[in-house]
């Protein structure tokens, strides 16, 4: 028995030790409708958290359109958070898209996303599994309910922490490198899974190569980031079944910024792509049949982005903020040390 | 356990964005529960009682069961399979929950309904004794169907009985009662 609950949570903020109580909720129920019905399902409940998961890591990259001098540097780590749309707390289940899967009651068919409110079983629609080859009704289950992140939080986000290197090269290029080495969890001796990450960006100052480049009163640059995060989070060692997620995105971005003493206020405009896969694999079994690697899919996200945000330097530590409006608009707080 | 200082970021964020609330949800099945009905011991004025053990909580709701925090009997209903032939006679029954699951005797439970004159004939659709729709309530001892309820939470195995007797000669051919008990588990994750 396996958890959507700790799968979605596993998938989109790769923490396997969440909480170990929303292994509870019996994934195996969901199979019994079949695959296809299981992929569709989980796709628009999750469907947020990856997306936002995506855009956030797109986040982050800068606080100047200054590059380092040579060998000047940076160390910053961030938190972005992609704020859910409301219109994304909810999803319409439709009977039709469904194999073997029917809302108890037509009329009750908004369910809850991942990044919804966190409802009680009272107010949570319920679906109805068939069994594939009968027809027969298997189990009633209300719909998972939504998190309620912003019962407890002042915004309904996806967190996307990210941590990062940039060093000043030559001629007004700098480059910044994200990079987390595979790291394994284990829980009491219990191995749970691994993450990694890693991240390259080129920031190259192009003011320089304009004709006025003296007349202008503000730093110009062009920026190009990619960030790759995989990992593979055990659902179940024991039974080697698994859930993995690869996420990567790139944006390419220019980017000005203007220094007032201790502040530097910075804005970008450009365009940002992710691609998040998810994948259940292992055998799943249910009463009737064994499924390998049932859940499976991907989600891609593109468009422009622009961003204004402001960095505050107190002797070598750096304060910095950034709002990005995009599908999910995202807010990234970053602290770090920088010099040169 | 070996975490890096963003994970541990990231976990403290969604920790506090559960919540304290938890999980809800509710599960629902319907169990059945056949009772071989043999004609020739209807012909006593007591009837016949067959009886026979369940654990729903094990049966029914293994996967769920040391999550929840109650259960709801939503509806009951029965059927009558097996039967051949079209006879006129009628049945009288008594259903009852022996929740000390005393095997020894069949008669020793706790009656949670009964009905008279159901006609002796394969039913189409199952017909209903009891349900929480309030506009349509059914017969059932509330004392026993919340004492059903408990039992379950309590993972108790119960003696189901059913008594019945027939008015009418012509019911020779043996058949099958079928209990479908609906039933509900509100689980609680914290």
């Amino acid at each position: 028995m396996k958890s959507l609950f700790k799968i979605t949570a596993v998938s989109c903020l790769l923490t396997l030790a969440v909480n170990q109580s929303y292994a509870q909720i019996d994934f195996d129920s969901f199979l019994e409708a079949g695959v296809e019905d299981a992929n569709r399902l989980l796709e628009s409940y999750m469907e947020p958290a990856f997306v936002g998961f995506g855009i956030g890591m797109n986040s982050g990259w800068y606080n100047t359109a200054k590059p380092h001098k040579f060998l000047g540097f940076d160390l910053n780590v961030s938190i972005s958070a992609a704020k859910v749309p409301d219109s994304k707390q909810f999803f319409t289940f439709r009977d039709a898209d469904y194999n073997n899967v029917r809302l108890s009651n037509p009329n009750d068919n908004r369910l809850p996303t991942l990044f919804g409110p966190n409802l009680g079983a009272d107010d949570l629609p319920e679906l109805t599994f068939l069994d594939p080859n009968s027809g027969q009704e298997l189990v009633r289950i209300t719909s998972p309910t939504g998190l309620g992140i912003d019962e407890d939080l002042p915004i309904n986000a996806v967190p996307v922490p990210m941590i990062q290197l940039g060093v000043g090269l030559f001629k007004g290029t700098e480059v910044k490198l994200r990079y987390i080495p595979e790291q394994n969890f284990d829980d009491n001796g219990e191995d749970q899974g691994s993450v990694k990450l890693f991240g390259i960006g080129v920031m190259h100052d192009i003011k320089s190569i304009l004709p006025a480049d003296k007349l202008l009163p503000f730093d110009l640059s062009l920026f190009v980031g990619y960030t790759s995060l995989t990992s593979n989070v055990y659902v179940d060692a024991d039974a080697n079944q698994f859930a993995e997620f690869d996420a990567s995105a790139i944006t390419a971005q220019v980017v000005a910024s203007k220094k007032l003493a201790i502040l530097t206020a910075f804005a970008g405009v450009g365009y940002a792509k992710s691609d998040i896969d998810f994948g259940l694999k292992g055998n799943y079994t249910t009463e009737t049949t064994t499924y390998t690697d049932p859940i499976n899919f991907n989600f891609s996200n593109s468009g422009l982005r622009a961003n204004v945000g402001f960095r505050l330097r107190l002797l070598i530590f750096n304060i910095s903020g950034e709002y990005a409006i995009q599908e999910y608009n995202t807010y990234t707080l970053g602290f770090g040390v920088g010099f040169r | 356990m070996r975490k890096t200082c963003l994970l541990t970021l990231v976990l403290t964020v969604f920790l506090w964005g559960c919540g304290e609330a938890g999980v809800e949800s509710d599960i629902s099945k319907t169990s059945e529960i056949d009772f071989d009905i043999e004609a020739s011991t209807l012909n006593t004025a007591l009837g016949s009682t067959v009886g026979q053990s369940f654990d729903f909580a094990n049966q029914e709701f293994a996967s769920y069961v040391s999550d929840a925090e109650k259960f709801t009997l939503n509806r009951l209903e029965f059927e009558i399979k097996d039967l051949t032939g079209a006879p006129a006679a009628t049945l009288d029954m008594e259903i009852r929950i022996d929740f000390s699951n005393n095997t020894a005797s069949k008669t020793d439970g706790d009656a949670l309904l009964s009905v008279t004159n159901v006609p002796v004939a394969n039913t189409t659709s199952p017909v209903l004794l009891f349900s929480t729709d309030a506009s349509n309530p059914g017969i059932a001892n509330s004392s026993v169907v919340t004492a059903l309820e408990q039992a379950i939470l309590n993972r108790s195995t119960v003696e189901l009985e059913i008594t019945s007797s027939k008015t009418g000669a012509d019911l020779t051919q043996d058949f099958t009662i079928n209990l479908l008990f609906d039933l509900t588990a509100r689980v609680q994750l914290d």
